[in-house]
């Protein structure tokens, strides 16, 4: 009865490399800079593109680029410098639900400037 | 010669193999490692009419412009289409014949900027399920 083992090599190895997956995946993960509700709707359209860039708009009217909290007369530069490195030249709007419909309208100007090819409203489907 | 075994030897043996359980554990986070970036973003494509701050920025020709359903959403919420006045109630019929008897299918909504983001994204939704094509944002 004393030589029964359980072989917890397999087990050791598997917890290492969740430990260095989750370790790895963590810090890629984009936190976003600003607290948004997006606005709610019931059509959509599904984007497959995972090369964009995320532009978000609080109901403050503070404005990010990705993770990046930036003021508006920076934002044209910012764009343009990140629309170099895409190539879908996808720019995804996340406004809050309460911000300004003039500030949508500005940065929707801007992103067109910089060269996006394509822009979207992000929507929660309407349940 | 007896090949008799023991309960003792039987005991001996007696070792779980985790070989598979990981092989299997590893394959899923390769699985989820891979599937995660293709998850399906939903939202509105949006067109917006130009590039220069005032309202005649739509670079249309005048009978394209007369084609377009022309949705208006002014600072306290009233909704006009086409220049009339819609009340709330009648606006997904009236929009929905609108848009059915324009040729192009197209609208362009006019918000006030002080409007919220929301309300303007809900007549976007409203034009998009009663039939639009395509929906412009007017500057």
């Amino acid at each position: 009865m004393d030589n029964v083992k359980i072989n917890m090599t397999p087990l050791v190895d598997v917890c290492m490399s969740l430990l260095i997956v989750f370790l790895v995946s963590g810090s890629l993960i984009i936190q976003p800079a600003l607290k948004i509700k997006v606005p709610e709707a019931i059509t959509n359209e599904e984007k497959e593109e995972t090369d964009k860039i995320i532009l978000y708009i609080s109901s403050d009217g503070k404005y990010a680029v990705d993770d990046i909290i930036i003021e508006f007369k920076y934002l044209e530069m910012m764009l343009n410098k990140k629309l170099l490195v895409i190539d879908s030249g996808m720019v995804l709007i996340k406004a809050d639900q309460g911000a300004s419909h003039g500030d949508l309208l500005k940065v929707m100007s801007i992103a067109k400037k910089s060269g996006a090819t394509k822009v979207t409203i992000a929507t929660k489907q309407k349940e | 010669m007896s090949i008799k075994r023991t309960y003792h030897e039987m005991e001996i043996d007696e070792v779980i193999d985790l070989t598979p359980m990981v092989n299997i554990a590893l394959i899923l986070v390769i699985v989820f490692l891979c599937v995660s970036p293709m998850a399906l973003i939903t939202g509105i494509k949006a067109v917006n009419s130009g590039n220069s701050g005032n309202k005649s920025a739509v670079t249309l020709g005048k009978s394209s412009k007369d084609e377009i359903v022309k949705l208006i959403l002014e600072k306290d919420g009233t909704v006009l289409i086409n220049g009339i006045k819609v009340e709330q109630h009648l606006l997904i019929p009236y929009l929905k014949d609108t848009i059915m008897m324009s040729p192009k299918k197209e609208v362009m909504i006019t918000a006030d900027k002080e409007n919220k983001v929301q309300e303007v994204v809900t007549l976007l939704d409203l034009s998009k399920q009663n039939g639009a094509t395509k929906v412009i944002l007017a500057e």
